[in-house]
């Protein structure tokens, strides 16, 4: 080895002078240098070598574990950031779901006050419907056209409640389909008698192509469809037709509402059904509208499972489009139908008893049922009918009967109950409310009543009156 | 006994010096109807062959693996001439072992088929429980006088994957003659153990030290890499540039030295420890470890070991809680630097207290890396992983019905 060498130099020359000592121990640091150089240089360009060596395998082993634990640290904390993220939407997640609760629960009384105050409404309303329409077939000329404005006005408020009311139904889920199967003519022609005389009032022209097909739909739900589409196809248009047509498609049958009004611009189509929504120049033609009318129609469409569609074009008119499937008639309905249909509209001489604990409308029924001809027995509750006839022996041919009536007595179904148990041969019974819920409706089936909405109206209380006599 | 929870982990330690007494009273503590595998540490004392034979008559077919140490730690702490003993339950783990006789020649193909066998034995024995690496860790038990730990471990963490692992070297209380694994009932030399254990309970590998580096650095300027000694150290005998550094005479060389003033290699921003084994008559140095011409080593300070090891263990324990056990690698240096410095009944007390069980090795294995001056591995935790429990093997089931009759 080298320095074995220069060590032995340095003994033999150790008689130098210390110039040459001092150089010779600088040439041996030069050397030492020199070699921790040369290793240094021997590792440096040794690192980039594959590892086989052990000390290599080691210090390869060194590097992957480093990266390894910063790799597991990155990982780390961006799992805990994701964690925090997840945590923080779970939060805003769990308030989100606080919200909505609180506005459902908001919603859900807002639907019950709304159905609570058009209830209460509807009952003076109802009175003084009775009374205009009493008014109308006594007065003279003069008074006509005031009463005629009295009876609009009361019937716009009433449209208004009811859509009102409506809408708080359908928001509240508690509206479900009758469906039953029934000529669609049945409904239809009614209401294209009614909806002529308004077009005509308008200076419209009303075309009506009738079906002879039977359909499977809920003829209330679906009454309310076609007034609303029938009403607001005359609202809205100025001068032409109103068409209300039927046209069969297979199984089922397309029932068309179309006008020549404003139509619907192209940017508002896509809304016409949103609550509340109008178009711009629905509001010019109609100030009062609450722009619930069409989103009931969506609504209640969407519950009969019928397809809505609607085209228009500003300025030339609308159409909407409604599809039914069309079914047959069991062969005891048609006789019924065939009956009822032939049925006189003569009610003179019916003797007919009235309840309900609102004087007002008492006074209203006694006074359209004896203009009709009926003789009347109108009382506020079943005592006081027992005093007016005897109830268990006495001739009568129908039993008009209100449902609500005073709090902490029976309510109209029991008391009709009483005056059948009482006698011989069971009254027909027409009973009445505003109160919409499915199990009445279902309660007065199965006693066989026949069930009127109020604000009862006088065609509507006719046409049930000629239809329990014939039953 | 039968009333009381199941113990996950039993340990026992005999210091017996009869090798068939050692035996029975480990297979008494241990032995129960759900025992699954055994780990033990002996002393180099033992007739090997001996205990070999009176182990196997003891636990019979019961896997059951192990190594000689430079010293063990039982349940008493730091201890001497024992053998102590890890029992595992099979209700919360499930392992598999293999030999790997022949240590040099060691590749990536043997490393891969190794692991894959060492998933499928752990899977076998657990169902419902699929080893990964959330659930799963590798202890490895090496010859630690072979001199191929480095390429071993390295080869085997490339198969393991993200398996943690960690192990330590076997000793043979400081004669550096020979060395020793067992498994499947005899010892073997030059030959290296790997246990993979998959668990139900939460456990942490880990690995610390209380070294911190100074200022001075030497430069291995000869070196036998093949036989891990170090000729020269900046260009001088590297026997006595050493001793220079420390302040003593070459003469005065010896554990304790190199416990206390221990050099370290640093790679990136890490220091890891070369543990010097012995000073030679020719002023070389051996290490524990791999070296090579041109590394530099830095010297390093000792800070407390005591409070490094509360650290870590409390660190550890504040996330798993109290453990069952930690299975312990210690580096032999520690014991010398703490006989040295009169402190054995306080580090005792602090094993004790943190449940360590394990032996002192010739050089300690974590995630592939072969280092010095550590104590390195696992804490097994008390708390179960969600959801996991562990079906026992319809064998141990037929073992539990024997035991409960």
């Amino acid at each position: 080895m080298s320095e074995m060498g220069d060590t032995r130099n340095d003994s033999d020359n150790a008689r130098q002078s210390p110039w040459d000592l001092h150089e010779a121990r600088l040439m041996a640091e030069n050397a030492r240098l020199r070699r921790i150089c040369d290793a240094l240089i021997e590792r440096v360009e040794g690192s980039g070598m594959a590892p086989t060596a052990p000390y290599a395998a080691f210090q390869h082993s060194v590097v992957l574990a480093q990266q390894v634990r910063e790799r597991t640290q990155a990982l780390r904390e961006t799992n805990r950031q994701l964690m925090a993220e997840i945590e923080e939407r779970r939060r805003v997640e769990q308030r989100l779901r606080e919200a909505t609760d609180k506005a459902e629960q908001a919603n859900l009384s807002k639907t019950k006050f709304v159905a609570a105050v058009s209830h209460d409404l509807m009952q003076p309303l109802n009175a003084a419907r009775l009374f205009t329409s009493a008014l109308q077939e006594d007065f003279d000329e003069r008074a006509s056209p005031m009463l005629n404005h009295i009876d609009t006005a009361l019937r716009d408020l009433e449209s208004l409640i009811t859509t009102l009311s409506d809408a708080s139904k359908l928001d509240a889920g508690v509206v479900s389909a009758e469906t039953m199967a029934f000529p669609l003519s049945q409904l239809l022609d009614v209401l294209a008698e009614e909806f002529r005389q308004m077009a005509a009032l308008k200076g419209l022209r009303f075309r009506y192509v009738p079906t002879s097909l039977v359909v499977r739909s809920d003829p209330q739900l679906l009454s309310r469809i076609m007034r609303n589409l029938l009403s607001n196809a005359i609202r809205y248009t100025d001068s032409g037709t109103v068409l209300l047509g039927c046209r069969r498609r297979g199984g089922e049958v397309e029932v068309w509402v179309a006008d020549t009004g404003i139509g619907i611009g192209e940017d508002q189509i896509g809304s016409i059904f949103q609550e509340f929504k109008r178009g711009k120049r629905a509001v010019e033609y109609h100030e009062r509208g609450l722009g619930l009318g069409l989103s009931i129609v969506e609504k209640i469409s969407r519950i009969l499972e019928h397809p809505l569609s609607v085209t228009s074009r500003e300025n030339q008119g609308s159409r909407f489009l409604l599809r039914l499937p069309v079914t047959t008639l069991s062969q005891a309905r048609q006789q019924a139908m065939a009956q009822s249909s032939e049925e006189p509209s003569a009610l003179t001489g019916l003797r007919v008893w009235v309840v309900d604990n609102d004087r007002a409308i008492c006074a209203g029924m006694r006074t359209l049922l004896e203009q009709w001809g009926c003789q009347v027995a109108a009382a506020e509750s079943l005592p006081e009918l027992c005093q007016q006839v005897d109830i268990s022996a006495e001739d009568a041919q129908a039993l008009i009967m209100d449902y609500h009536l005073d709090p902490d007595t029976d309510d109209g179904l029991t008391v009709a109950g009483q005056i059948n148990a009482a006698r011989s041969e069971p009254l027909p019974v027409i009973m009445l409310t505003a109160d919409r819920e499915q199990e009445l409706k279902q309660r007065c089936a199965t006693h066989g009543y026949m069930l009127l909405y109020k604000p009862v109206k006088p065609m509507k209380l006719k046409l049930a009156l000629q239809h329990v006599l014939a039953g | 006994m039968t009333a009381a929870p199941p113990q996950a982990v039993l340990t026992a330690y005999s210091d017996a010096r009869d090798e068939q007494v050692a035996a029975r009273q480990i297979a008494e503590s241990l032995i129960h109807p759900h025992l699954g595998f055994v780990l033990f540490f002996c002393s180099i004392e033992y007739d090997l062959d001996r205990l070999a034979g009176a182990l196997n008559g003891e636990f019979q077919n019961l896997p059951l693996c192990g190594c000689t140490s430079a010293g063990e730690i039982t349940a008493r702490g730091y201890d001497r001439n024992t053998l102590v003993a890890i029992g595992f339950d099979a209700r919360f783990f499930s392992a598999g072992h293999h030999l790997i006789e022949h240590m040099d020649g060691f590749g990536l193909l043997d490393a891969q088929q190794l692991t894959d066998g060492l998933l499928t034995q752990c899977r076998e024995r657990a169902r419902g429980l699929t080893p990964n690496e959330d659930n799963t860790f590798v202890l490895t038990l090496l010859d630690g006088l072979s001199v191929n730990e480095e390429i071993v471990i390295a080869t085997l963490n490339a198969a393991l994957g993200s398996i943690p692992s960690f192990g330590g070297s076997a000793g043979d209380d400081y004669r550096l003659a020979q060395t020793y694994v067992y498994c499947d009932g005899r010892f073997y030399s030059d030959a290296a153990i790997v246990v993979m254990i998959s668990t139900v309970l939460d456990f942490e590998v880990f690995s610390t030290h209380h070294l911190h580096p100074s200022t001075p650095k030497l430069v291995v300027t000869a070196a036998d890499a093949e036989r891990r000694v170090v000729h020269e150290l900046d260009a001088e005998p590297a026997a006595l540039a050493y001793a220079r550094l420390v302040g003593v005479s070459v003469e005065q060389l010896d554990d304790v030295v190199f416990a206390r003033y221990p050099l370290a290699v640093r790679i990136n921003d890490h220091y890891y420890a070369r543990a010097i084994q012995k000073a030679n008559r020719d002023m070389s140095l051996s290490f524990y470890c791999a070296v090579e011409n041109g590394i530099v080593l830095t010297a390093m300070r000792n800070a407390s070991l005591h409070d490094n090891l509360t650290n870590t263990l409390d660190d550890i324990e504040s996330r798993l809680g109290p453990p069952w056990v930690v299975i312990g690698c210690d580096c032999c240096l520690r014991r010398a630097e703490l006989e040295a410095d009169d402190e054995i009944p306080q580090a005792s007390a602090l094993l004790r207290q943190h449940r360590v069980v394990g032996f002192c090795t010739y050089g300690e294995q974590y995630n592939g890396m072969h280092i010095n001056h550590t104590l390195t591995g696992v804490v097994i935790g008390r708390k179960e992983s969600p959801g996991a429990i562990l079906d026992v093997s319809s064998e141990t089931a037929q073992r539990m019905d024997v035991g409960d009759g």
